[in-house]
């Protein structure tokens, strides 16, 4: 199993397209940060004191995603509270689409290139190179979020070294840790979703564009379809209750509120109960690997 | 102490049989594209499998290696069951599955290095080994999709042996190679053989087929319509050609008999279907009826009239 893995990051490693990706997140990240300062300087001459996070930020407008953080003096604003929130804004919203692509790709190339024989050839079972390329994909992932991490934070030390902002990290407590690697964990539960969901389709239908389309197909018209849905009246209502949008927002509303994240737009105002959330999620996430698992098994490999 | 030796059978003279395939059977819906088929390939023997398009050669194949299941039947390599012990068997077998098929964006040598880690301990002398080889370490570094088509063929036989298998399948694999490539390959075979290695070789090319192999199978419609050593198999168009001065007289004696299967006169020579075994029995009967024989020799036939006879093509059909 080790071996299997090992050889799927050789393969992540050595493919352009996984550095592109890293690149396009290091890029969003920087842009995201600038924009956060930027916002900051705008509004610098506002008199309110808050410094909250919009949790009904949009995947398609970053300006509405971005935390509205005002104050008086630049001295006392403290940029660097803002940088686990911000990269989990960028994780969920942006990260998931770079996600989506290289989970599909890891797999449907396989397909395209009709290497998925060859490489068959040196595995030990079909299971174990399923599971490698999941926990390769993993991996990557949370490589992909630690370096979202990483890009945000250097950035915020800069701009609170140019723009003169605060050095306080007194908030750097136990507490704050704890609670940024919750946040951490919980925004890579909330990429499971749609990442195995462009797993599920592309291995089904053995297309890297199937697994990419359908779900970016989800994360973008999910929002509009469950809003629509809830208009009417009766049983069809509740549908949005079981699709991902709604216990997505449940989920990450359970971040404390300088670290709310969500992936889509706004829903119905009645979220379901983060139990609910959980248990359907979490089907979700079995059946998009439990399905294709046994497709896999069970299917002839003659392309 | 006395040691006594056993004299061998002749059970005990053949090489053990290293795969054997009994009543496999593939349908996809309602075709069939295998039917019950019957197969033992021996230990270090190089061994053709022959077959028109569709025939359900590559569908065998890949039942051989396990990606494609069978619907009925079983394989049986090295004495175990491909089904109970997959990776126990496929470890030891080095395949090349219809066209190559390797990661477009790594080089070569990548290419190698990624199969070879997935196998496990594999070392990169291994590597440099195979390549060598096959004529491709000086372009190891190369980006694969740089490659010619002869270049790719020559990587797929290179990944086959990076585990140092015992049997060798071979799907056509001097496709696209050019007559240098051709011949470095049919030439390899024969080497790999000698290592105690067992090839199992599917060639559209059947002249490659008959300099090679030992042994033949030839596959039409999912059914094996012949499985011979290569010396039987072209005893099957062999016929005795004689030279007489009244070639019609010789024919209308040699018709009478039943034993012989079909007189044809050709180019001023008679073409006789008998088995070469029977020529002095022709030639007593002719000499019986005041006919005399002035030359007599057996005239082989080549695999592809066997082939083509066995099979029923015409020669407008491709063969592969």
């Amino acid at each position: 199993m080790n071996q299997l893995i090992k050889a799927e990051l050789f393969k992540l490693r050595k493919r352009s397209m996984s550095v592109v990706l890293l690149l396009i997140l290091i890029a969003i990240s920087i842009l995201f940060m600038t924009l956060v300062q930027a916002t900051i300087r705008n509004e610098n001459s506002s008199n309110t004191a808050t410094t909250t996070l919009n949790p009904d930020s949009s995947p398609t407008a970053i300006t509405q995603a971005t935390p509205v953080i005002t104050h008086e003096d630049p001295s006392t604003i403290n940029l660097l509270k803002k940088i686990n929130p911000a990269t989990m804004i960028i994780i969920n919203n942006f990260g998931v689409l770079l996600a989506v692509i290289l989970v599909a790709s890891s797999f449907g190339s396989e397909y395209s290139w009709q290497t998925i024989r060859p490489y068959l050839l040196c595995c030990e079972s079909r299971s174990k190179m399923f599971t490698a390329k999941l926990i390769a994909a993993g991996i990557y992932i949370v490589a992909g979020m630690l370096v979202a991490v990483a890009t945000t934070a250097v950035m915020g030390v800069i701009f609170t070294a140019i723009r003169g902002y605060t050095w306080d990290i007194s908030f750097v407590t136990m507490s704050y840790v704890g609670n940024g690697l919750l946040t951490f964990i919980r925004s890579f539960y909330l990429l499971l979703p749609y990442v195995l969901a462009a797993f599920f389709f592309t291995v089904f239908a053995r297309d890297v564009n199937a697994g990419i389309g359908f779900s970016i197909g989800i994360l973008s018209l999910e929002a509009i379809i469950s809003a629509l849905l809830s208009q009417i009246s009766g049983w069809v209502s509740h549908i949005p209750d079981y699709l991902f949008n709604l216990n997505v927002q449940t989920i990450s509303n359970l971040a404390d509120s300088s670290a709310k994240v969500t992936i889509n737009g706004s829903g119905p105002s009645s979220l379901p109960t983060p139990l609910h959330a959980f248990i359907v999620l979490s089907i979700y996430i079995v059946a998009f690997i439990a399905i294709p698992y046994y497709i896999f098994q069970k299917r002839d490999v003659t392309v | 102490m006395t040691v006594q030796i056993k004299p061998a059978s002749p059970h005990d003279m053949q090489p053990e049989v290293i795969l054997r395939t009994t009543g496999l059977t593939k349908n996809f819906g309602k075709r069939t594209a295998v039917n019950n088929l019957n197969l033992e390939v021996r230990r270090g023997e190089v061994f053709g499998f022959l077959g028109p398009n569709g025939s359900g050669k590559s569908t065998t194949v890949s039942m051989l290696v396990g990606l494609i299941a069978p619907t009925a039947g079983s394989i049986n390599v090295f004495g175990l069951d491909l089904k109970d012990h997959y990776w126990e068997i496929i470890r030891r077998v080095g395949a090349t599955i219809e066209t190559p098929a390797f990661y477009p964006y790594m080089s070569g040598w990548n290419n190698l290095e990624c199969f070879a880690t997935a196998i496990g301990g594999i070392p990169d002398s291994k590597i440099t080994e195979v390549l060598e080889r096959v004529n491709l370490l000086e372009r190891s570094k190369d980006k694969y999709k740089q490659y010619s088509l002869g270049m790719k063929q020559r990587l797929a036989i290179a990944a086959a042996l990076l585990r140092d298998p015992e049997i060798i399948i071979l799907d056509e694999p001097t496709n696209g190679l050019d007559p240098a490539g051709y011949k470095e390959v049919r030439d390899m075979i024969p080497l790999l053989a000698s290592e105690h290695r067992t090839i199992i070789l599917c060639s559209h090319l059947l002249h490659e087929v008959e300099l090679v192999c030992d042994r033949v199978a030839i596959i039409k419609q999912g059914n094996v319509i012949a499985c011979e050593s290569m010396k039987t198999l072209l005893a099957i168009g062999q016929v005795l050609q004689i030279k007489v001065e009244n070639p019609q007289q010789a024919t209308a004696v040699l018709k009478k008999e039943s034993w012989i299967k079909s007189v044809v006169e050709k180019d001023g020579y008679l073409l006789i279907d008998v088995p070469k075994e029977e020529s002095q029995r022709v030639s007593k009967i002719l000499a019986e009826n005041n006919i005399f024989v002035s030359e007599l020799s057996v005239k082989s036939s080549d695999l592809e009239s066997v082939f083509l006879e066995l099979t029923g093509s015409n020669n407008n059909e491709p063969i592969n």
